[in-house]
Order: C-alpha cells, then structure tokens, then sequence
C-alpha cells in the first residue's frame, strides 16, 4: 500500500516552478531515496510534500487522503515528520526541551516520556547533553538532535533532506545504520546527495534532474542502468 | 547645575537605588509585551502605550461607575489583551503577507494610526480623567531607609507579573512553543507549531502586559490620556538596549535603565533623564546594534 503519492505535481517559489509533473510513491515500511545533483529540485519537492512551498498543480496524497490544503502543522498532525536540511532547531533551548517540542501534537504529547526514552536510547549522545543549548552542539550532534525531535512525533512518515551534508562520513554512516534499523516500524523519505549511501540503505530510488524524475528503481535495477553509471556512480558504462 | 558628590550620603543613594529599580521593573513589564510582539509578528507595535492608557481608562471609568476595582482593574487589563487580539486579527492580517522592510514600514504606519486613533478617543471622550490606585500607608521604612510604599506595591506587582511571564514561556509546553517561534518559525511549523496562533496569542500577552503595566504605573503615579506615545517611547527604549527581540533582554534592560534614570534624576535634574537614556540608545545602536542582552528569548 503507498503511504505518500504525489502525482503530476508542479511547485515553485512565487510563481515560478522548479518541479514539472512529478510523480512518485512511497509503500509503507521502506526507505525510499530521491537522489540528483545540487539544484534538481530535491528540496523543493521535500517542501512541497511539507507545505513549504505553493503547489501550483498535481497532488500530494498521504494515506490515501489529498492533503494539499492543509498547512504544515496539521500535515504534521498527520503523521508527517520533516528533518529540513538546515535542520531549523531552537539554537536557544535546550536539547531536552527541542525534543519535548517536537512532541508537540496532541497525539505525540500522550507518550512524550516514552519517547524521549526511545530518542534517548537511539542517540544516547543527546541524553548526556540534554541540559545544552542545541545552538552550541557540534554539526553531527545537531543533526541527531534534528532526527530525534522529528521521532518525536511518532511520524508514519520521516522526511529527510540531504542528511549527509557537512557531516564526516563515519557520522552520516552511524546515522543511516540507525534509520535502516527503523524502517521495521516506520516509513523513510529521503533527498541525498550522497549517491552510495543513499544506495546502501534504500529500497527504491527516484532520480531528480532539472525539476523533474529522470529514472527510478531499486539499486540493483538503477545500478544496472548506463544513464546511474554514467551520470552518478562514477564508471563508465 | 551644583554637583557635589562628596555630600552625597549613602542612604540617599541606596533609596535612589531601589527607587530606581522599582521604576525599572515598571519599564520592563512595558517593554516585554513590545518585544514579544516585534519578536514573532515583526512588527514594531508604536500603539503599545495605547494599551496602557486603554487599560487605565477602562478601570478608572468601571470604578466610577460602581464596579468592584479589583473586578474593574482585571476587566481593564483584559481589554487591553483582547484590543491588541483584535489588531493582530484585523488590521495586521495583511501587513504579515508583506515580506521584509515593507512589512516593518507598513506596520509602523499601520500602528501609529492607531496610537493615533486610539489617543485621539480616549483624550476626546474622558478629558481630565487618569487612572490612580491609592495605596493606604504612605511610607514604609525598611533598615533605616524609607521608601513610598505605592512604589515597592508597584515594582512588587511588575516583578511577580514578570516572573509569572517567565515561569509560563520557561515551564509550559505553550510558553515553550511561543519561544519556539520566537527563534525559529520553519521549524516551529514542522514540529507542529501553528505559528499564527502563537502570534496571536503573543498580541494577547502583550496586551495583558500592557495591562499590569498600567497597573503598576496607577499604583506608583497615575496613568492619564495622552501619554500614550511617551509610554511607547519608554518600551522601545528599553527594547533597543535589552535586545528587540529578547524578553530576558528586556527585563534586565528596564532594571538597568530605570537606575540610570533614578541616578540621573537624583544628580543631575529630571529634565535630563530622558536626553541620557536617548543617549544610551544610541550608544547601544552603534556599538551593539543587537542589544546588550540579545540571545535570550
């Protein structure tokens, strides 16, 4: 069953489109990955699946239910969680409380103590820090910050945006090893730049060019393909 | 101008001191409201001292007419939450769609007609009228220092209103989500946070600060038509100097400032006041142009 579709969509910044007739489906219990080069339009199509920017045509449907009118907290109501790729903390607060925050619909803030727990014991590094400003942890901890306050809304869906960037690579792989185990109980949506980690833990993989899907596939199928050799991988078919 | 400092006696300067401190507490309750509502709405608000003035007439007019003045003074102070309510859902609605210095510069015209408007109606339809609580002992004496008791009830009641303020932005999951949006509305919004909502209930805060700021200014002196601006004035001062988008700022800000203001007063003449706090301002502007307490939300 597809937990998110988006279908013919067109969005832009005011008035003037960065994506043309997308279209792309997530099932339920799988990492699905868009992968393309800086300015494909990834982040734009993250935004527009959050409310984050004006969709001009097409339709963004989360279980089963057309969700274009609604804005961005009540698609987080839904059970929609978003990590932006400048992952947006309150650099003033606390880590505990820019974790309580993220609890902060009705349905999250019920079971906000077990939660944290669960945050606490994925990135057991926020739990000794839960008294710091989040402004002042390093790239990699904010990062797991920014992940862990989206869990925090006990999501069905968790959107990633280009989780590796500015992280050292042994960081972006202790992340993903850790969002590959969570794909058992919760759907992953991620934009990435990195193109072999982003084969390393998807189940299927949509490619962005230009603002629009270029091809799409499981790895193997996609590493198969001369236009991914080419283009992404580095050899040449 | 004869100033001696030699003469000064210490107790003198103690109760200038606390004078000044009282005072302070007075200006930061004023400015909090200001710099909460440029803080989420960005729009610097020029009829906030309305506010205060709507508060005062509204209470003194209660009162006159009978009511209870506790029960008139709460009802005064709630109108005042809900005018400024009414501004950010009627008035304003468009201003937020502008982007940029066009949404500040709409704003300030926007809200200084209606400090106009508002210093326009109350100073025609209640001339005369000021608002004053009277506080039965006229002064208390605390180790040998006396103090008028209407200014210890005053800086009493804006210091627990303060840290009332504090207690629901540090301790609730609504004041957490305010200071949320305060610092970062892309991620307010993923998190759930209907910004609008908090904006608005940052107007009704404001205006509920404004509010007891009109009480204590009525229990410390008197709150009168036509002084709306002045008030205003007196918060955006503060607001510059503590940081215009933190409430910590603000409060530690109003403290500080009211004590230059009481020493300036005491050693150098009232008519001077204003001139030096004008000056620090500027000061401030130039040489930590995001205020001397910027960070703390």
């Amino acid at each position: 069953m597809d937990l998110l579709k988006v279908e013919g969509l067109k969005a832009g910044y005011k008035g003037l489109n960065v994506l043309w007739d997308v279209d792309l489906s997530v099932k339920k219990n799988t990492i699905v990955s868009i992968i393309g080069s800086n300015g494909s339009g990834k982040t734009t199509l993250l935004n527009a699946i959050m409310g984050l920017v004006e969709i001009s045509e097409g339709d963004v449907v989360f279980k089963g239910e057309r969700i274009n009118h609604l804005r961005t907290q009540e698609r987080v109501t839904l059970g929609l969680a978003f990590v932006p790729s400048e992952r947006e903390l309150f650099p003033q607060m606390s880590v505990q409380d820019n974790l309580m925050l993220g609890a902060y619909t009705p349905r999250a803030r019920r079971s906000i103590k077990d939660s944290l727990r669960q945050v606490y014991d994925f990135f057991p590094v926020l739990k000794e820090r839960s008294n710091q400003l989040a402004g002042t942890m390093s790239g990699g901890e904010q990062q797991m910050l920014a992940i862990g306050r989206a869990l925090m809304s006990l999501p069905e869906l968790l959107i990633l945006d280009e989780l590796s960037t500015g992280l050292a690579p042994a960081v972006t792989l202790r992340i993903y090893r850790k969002l590959k185990g969570l794909s058992e109980r919760m759907t992953v949506l991620l934009a990435e730049q990195n193109i072999h980690q982003a084969f390393m833990v998807s189940d299927y993989i949509y490619v962005l060019e230009n603002g629009r899907i270029i091809a799409s596939g499981s790895p193997d199928e996609l590493s198969e393909s001369s236009l991914i050799k080419n283009a992404y991988l580095g050899v040449k078919a | 101008m004869n100033l001696d400092l030699a003469s000064i006696a210490l107790s003198d300067l103690i109760e200038v001191l606390i004078d000044g401190i009282l005072f302070g507490l007075q200006l930061s309750l004023l400015a909090v409201g200001l710099v909460l509502i440029f803080g989420l709405g960005g729009i610097l608000n020029l009829a906030h001292g309305e506010f205060v003035i709507v508060t005062g007439v509204i209470s003194a007019v209660l009162i006159s007419s009978g009511w209870n003045p506790a029960v008139a003074i709460l009802a005064g102070i709630l109108f005042s939450g809900i005018l400024a309510l009414a501004l950010d859902r009627s008035v304003l609605r468009p201003v937020y769609r502008l982007e940029g210095e066009m949404e500040v510069l709409v704003g300030l015209f926007v809200t200084l007609g209606l400090a106009f408007t508002l210093e326009g109606i109350t100073s025609y339809l209640f001339p005369g009228l000021y608002f004053s609580v009277r506080v039965p002992v006229e002064t208390v004496s605390i180790f040998g220092l006396s103090f008028r008791a209407s200014a210890l009830v005053s800086g009493m009641i804006s210091f627990l209103s303060l840290m009332l303020l504090l207690l629901f932005l540090g301790k609730t999951m609504t004041g957490k989500a305010i200071r949320a949006a305060l610092q970062n509305q892309t991620g307010s919004k993923v998190c759930g946070i209907d910004v609008d909502r908090m904006r608005s209930l940052v107007f009704f805060l404001g205006g509920l600060m404004a509010g007891l700021a009109a009480l204590a200014k009525g229990i410390a002196s008197s709150v009168e038509p036509g002084s709306g601006l002045e008030l205003t004035s007196y918060a955006l001062i503060v607001g510059v100097v503590g940081g215009v988008r933190s409430v910590y700022g603000a409060m530690v800000a109003g403290i500080l400032l009211g004590i230059v203001n009481a020493l300036a007063g005491y050693l150098l003449g009232t008519y001077l006041t204003l001139v030096i706090l004008l000056a620090i301002v500027v000061a401030v502007i130039l040489y930590k142009p995001s205020g001397l307490f910027a960070g703390g939300v």
